[in-house]
């Protein structure tokens, strides 16, 4: 009976921490994505400067979802995203800039997706 | 290297917690899926430490579950027999007094080199020695000798007159009767009614009532 109360209390724990990990990591790709929308907002608005010190911002925020994200996704998949966030300040002023934005988002989406318990993901 | 050390440690000490969760039983005496939880479980904490790319969490998480699924349905199987039986299966006779019941041999996928073997294994090299041979649901065989070829104890020497020469069955399994074991030893309800009559015991509260065709039983009370 103790084994069964423990594994049930595993199991509870296991489901409770990887729903909390989810919506703790949509949060968190919800506010990368707007750091990185704002930055291309005043790129398009020519104020470069200010974009820059939002990339600033974005990169700091990296290092904190980096360390959450690597809990549970794969090394590789967060170093693809990485090297495109450290790419951005050189592009300021070339065309690439928004493009590699646009990477970026998708990258964050794809790596939120994989965790998600989709049933295609599942089967 | 200190990454792949660390991961290993925690993953050992991971594996022995998981194996003392699922309680003690030796290799040979495990159920298949049981079995099938073993092998997944060192396969699975293969993969981190190989792989420092991946989350030591993708090791970690499937081996407690799996652990925990494996402990839930134990339980279960030990509470419900019908699951039990769905999940374990049943144990099947494959020799009745020396002959070869060749059609459970066939479900069974068992050949008779895999009987023989058996037999051998446990001393005996003439099937018609046997009988009763049984498939376990761990898939051991388990061989009762022919009266003449068993060596001599005490208790034979005691009871030489005694006809039965078939083992006990089991009537009640904790407080469920089995009215196919009762039909086999050619007992009725009457003699099971007098038995538990004159051990003061209702059905539901006997854990094991087991005769032989001799009438001959043994009668274990539920403990609460």
């Amino acid at each position: 009976m103790k084994r069964l109360i423990i594994s049930f209390l595993i199991l509870a724990a296991i489901v409770t921490t990887s729903v909390y990990t989810l919506s703790a990591f949509d949060k968190a790709n919800h506010t990368l994505v707007s750091y990185v929308e704002r930055a291309e907002e005043l790129y398009k608005q020519n104020k470069t400067d200010l974009a820059e010190e939002e990339l600033t911002r974005l990169n700091r925020f990296w290092s904190d979802y980096y360390n959450l994200a690597s809990y549970i996704v794969q090394s590789t998949k967060l170093e693809e995203v990485a090297q495109s966030i450290s790419k951005l300040k050189a592009l300021m002023g070339k065309d690439e800039f928004l493009s590699e934005c646009e990477s970026i988002k998708y990258g964050v989406r794809l790596i939120y997706d994989s965790e998600y318990p989709y049933l295609h993901s599942i089967l | 290297m200190l990454i792949i050390f660390l991961r290993a440690f925690i993953l050992y000490v991971l594996v022995i917690f998981s194996v003392r969760l699922m309680g003690k039983r030796q290799i040979g005496e495990l159920q298949p899926s049981e079995l099938v939880i073993t092998i997944l479980v060192s396969n699975i904490a293969t993969l981190p430490i190989e792989d420092i790319n991946l989350p030591i969490l993708t090791g970690i998480i499937p081996i407690v579950s799996l652990v925990c699924f494996d402990v839930i349905m134990s339980s279960v199987t030990l509470k419900f027999k019908k699951v039990r039986r769905i999940v374990s299966g049943n144990p099947r006779i494959i020799v009745i007094n020396g002959k070869i019941d060749q059609v459970a041999m066939k479900q069974l996928r068992y050949s008779l080199d895999d009987l023989m073997e058996s037999l051998r294994e446990q001393g005996i090299f003439d099937i018609t020695e046997v009988q009763y041979a049984i498939v376990e649901t761990t898939g051991k065989i388990s061989v009762l000798q022919k009266k003449d070829y068993q060596p001599i104890t005490l208790d034979i020497v005691e009871n030489k007159n005694s006809a039965s020469t078939n083992p006990p069955q089991v009537i009640i399994d904790d407080g469920v009767i089995i009215k196919k074991a009762l039909d086999v030893l050619g007992l009725n309800d009457k003699w099971l009614n007098g038995v538990l009559n004159k051990n003061k015991v209702k059905a539901k509260d006997v854990f094991m009532l087991s005769s032989d065709e001799d009438k001959n039983y043994t009668l274990i009370k539920k403990d609460h």
